[in-house]
């Protein structure tokens, strides 16, 4: 009996402890729940909760409560399926050109060559320019009255590349790629500097080609990387917003209005918040469902060295 | 220096003739010639950055040489790329592919030189049971433990059938029980295959135990190429001396004394005189030394070739004593001649000998000739 009792108070005692633990552990996650709570969760409830009422057609009048029809009738709208198709037309123009690129510039980069630095840090570069600033020189670049690129392609006079409903989309992908391969080329090239070069000396006395080395050495080690690069660029282009804004405003004729400024036109232009917060949501959805699926799919055919 | 008492030419599996790899200022490999015979086994051994992989490196056509030829069974093979070398190499870190199974690994050589399939997987199959690795294919080399990579990597080598085996420190990752074990299963799988292989150390234990003719690498330039008993015997110079064998040669300097010396039961005549006492020279040494008209010299002398006597022409005092199984060495301490301690000397206790304890005073007797070296140069007197 009393050893039982003893039992007891030892099971009461570790439960305390376990609880004190738990308690800590909360304690200490609890600035970042804070600042997810107010800068993340509430909006995005409130996103949600907005996208139940109509916004009035007069900013003076009250919102109607509409339930979610709001939702079914954006989704299915031209302007929003244009607007998405055209989000995954950019992603499309973008991310693989993007990440092929910048494992080119990086496996140039890589060689053992003098002043190879320069090369580096010119291939990084981009990633000290705001998209702004990169808007703003391909901007002029693309000008069909000074533009260098307007005059090299032919393009001189007119209304411009901008502006031809063809090559606008195209063009503001290029600027994005250009702004964007910094940072590809960094990731790409910290990943290649891990990959032993014994491996490669190894395939190289096997006797792989240098295509055959980098298919079946380089690239699965680099996969990791790449897939990373993957997840990381398309949530990047489905919410590229200043090279837009800043070159074609979504114009020609909607053809740049992608997901993300039709958002900013809805609730900002034309102050539909009801609309903004539906699509806004379905943004939300869309990036939740492309990465859970990478994660789920893509992962497997990645190679992690352990 | 020579590579070895052959000519040059076609007979050898690898010829390297006047091989030189320079970084910059830096030579890594001067001036180097070895002649490697078909089927043998070769070890290059030398302290770390002494040039030995650059060695490897060279042959395989990973680098290409700054001066000099690399034949191939007779064949120049400079500016010729590693895969049309015909070599394989194994690496240290045994570089295997981390993405790739055992089998795709092994199999890797074969479909990059376009092996049909089924012969792939045939000579994969033999090559694993050979190696007793037939029960790992499938798994990812990060499943293996470092033996079994180890085979792997061999594995990946043999299949192809090379030329040559490169091998750069292959066991230099396991652990010391392991090593000893690869060590003979290395060179009894070399011995059933016939290939010829150059094999790559800084471990001189490894060198002497698996090599039958070892060159010895020091500062990008090569300094003795013989049997291991040859090495041991008669170093070709100072360095060698004290790098080969454990434990390494006594080296120590010596003066030619002016007049002959009758000690205990040596013979008089003419001797060498070291801190503590005089070792004995024999006629050939007496007549190179004044061939030379040296009076100064470093005098070498194995633990083996020196024992306690109570005879003996060395003063010296027991450091420690340490006991390696059977084998019992004495370190024992010269007598101080400046200001610095007296020089250590390693002196192997015989079989049935009572062992000095330490702090006793002892004297030391030479059994056999010391090794004379050139001061300035460190090279051997009487080469």
């Amino acid at each position: 009996m009393p050893d039982r009792r003893r039992r007891t108070v030892l099971g009461r005692r570790a439960s305390r402890r376990a609880l004190r633990e738990a308690a800590t552990g909360y304690l200490l996650v609890l600035p970042a729940l804070a600042t997810f709570a107010v800068f993340v969760f509430y909006p995005l409830g409130r996103a949600i909760w907005l996208g139940l009422y109509r916004t009035s057609v007069s900013p003076n009048l009250p919102s109607t409560y509409v339930g979610p029809s709001q939702y079914a009738s954006v989704v299915s709208s031209s302007a929003f399926l244009g607007s998405l198709w055209r989000t995954i037309l950019f992603a499309v123009f973008t991310m693989p050109a993007g990440i092929a690129l910048g494992i080119a510039l990086a496996m140039l980069a890589h060689q053992r060559l003098r002043g190879i630095q320069v090369f580096r840090t010119v291939f990084s570069s981009t990633v000290a320019t705001s998209t702004a600033v990169a808007s703003v020189i391909f901007f002029t670049l693309l000008d069909p009255q000074i533009g260098l690129l307007s005059y090299w392609l032919g393009k001189k006079g007119g209304a411009g590349i901008l502006s031809d409903p063809t090559f606008a989309l195209p063009a503001v992908s290029v600027v994005s790629i250009w702004q964007n391969i910094g940072f590809t080329f960094i990731l790409m090239s910290a990943a290649l500097q891990a990959i032993p070069d014994t491996l490669l000396d190894a395939a190289r006395l096997d006797g792989a080609s240098s295509w055959h080395r980098f298919r079946s050495v380089t690239l699965p080690l680099l996969s990791p990387t790449v897939f990373f690069a993957i997840v990381v660029g398309i949530i990047g282009s489905f919410q590229a917003f200043g090279q837009i804004d800043i070159l074609t405003q979504g114009g020609p004729n909607n053809h740049t209005m992608v997901l993300i400024y039709y958002i900013y036109q809805s609730a900002f232009v034309n102050n539909d918040y009801g609309l903004a917060a539906v699509a806004s949501v379905v943004l939300f959805a869309i990036l939740l469902v492309v990465t859970l699926v990478q994660f789920r799919f893509v992962e497997r055919r990645v190679f992690y060295a352990t | 220096m020579d590579g070895g008492d052959r000519p040059p030419g076609a007979a050898s599996a690898i010829s390297l003739e006047g091989i030189t790899k320079s970084y910059g200022e830096v030579a890594a490999v001067d001036d180097l010639s070895l002649q490697i015979d078909p089927g043998e086994l070769l070890v290059l051994v030398g302290p770390s950055g002494c040039g030995k992989s650059t060695v490897l490196r060279l042959i395989a056509g990973l680098d290409e040489p700054t001066a000099g030829t690399v034949r191939i069974a007779g064949e120049v093979v400079n500016g010729i790329d590693p895969k049309d070398r015909d070599v394989a190499m194994v690496f240290q870190s045994y570089a295997l592919y981390p993405h790739m199974t055992v089998a795709r690994n092994i199999e890797f050589p074969l479909r990059a030189r376009r092996v049909p399939k089924a012969e792939r997987e045939r000579s994969v199959a033999g090559v694993a049971r050979n190696l007793q690795i037939d029960h790992l294919l499938k798994r990812k080399p990060a499943a293996l433990s470092g033996g079994q990579r180890q085979r792997v990597a061999l594995a990946r080598a043999i299949v192809r059938r090379p030329r040559a085996f490169l091998m750069d420190e292959p066991l230099s990752n396991l652990d010391a029980q392991l090593r000893i074990e690869m060590r003979a299963a290395l060179v009894e799988l070399q011995a059933r295959l016939g290939t010829t292989v150059v094999y790559v150390t800084h471990d001189q234990v490894e060198a002497v135990t698996m090599g039958r003719r070892i060159a010895i690498l020091d500062s990008g330039r090569l300094q003795q190429v013989a049997t291991p008993a040859e090495v041991q015997a008669r170093p070709a110079n100072a360095f060698v001396a004290a790098f080969i064998g454990s434990p390494p040669m006594n080296v120590m300097p010596a003066t030619l004394e002016p007049g002959e010396v009758t000690t205990g039961t040596q013979n008089a005549g003419r001797h060498l005189a070291v801190a503590g006492g005089v070792l004995p020279l024999t006629g050939a040494q007496q007549a190179a030394l004044g061939a030379r008209d040296l009076t100064t010299v470093l005098a070498g002398i194995r633990a083996e070739d020196l024992q306690v006597d109570p005879e003996g022409s060395v003063r010296a005092t027991v450091s420690f004593v340490e006991s390696f199984g059977a084998e019992r060495i004495a370190a024992c301490r010269l007598p101080a001649t400046g200001a610095a301690d007296g020089q250590l000397v390693m002196v192997r206790i015989s079989a049935g000998a009572r062992a000095p304890r330490t702090g006793e005073a002892v004297t030391l007797g030479a059994h056999a000739p010391a090794s004379l070296f050139d001061p300035a140069s460190g090279a051997r007197l009487d080469a």
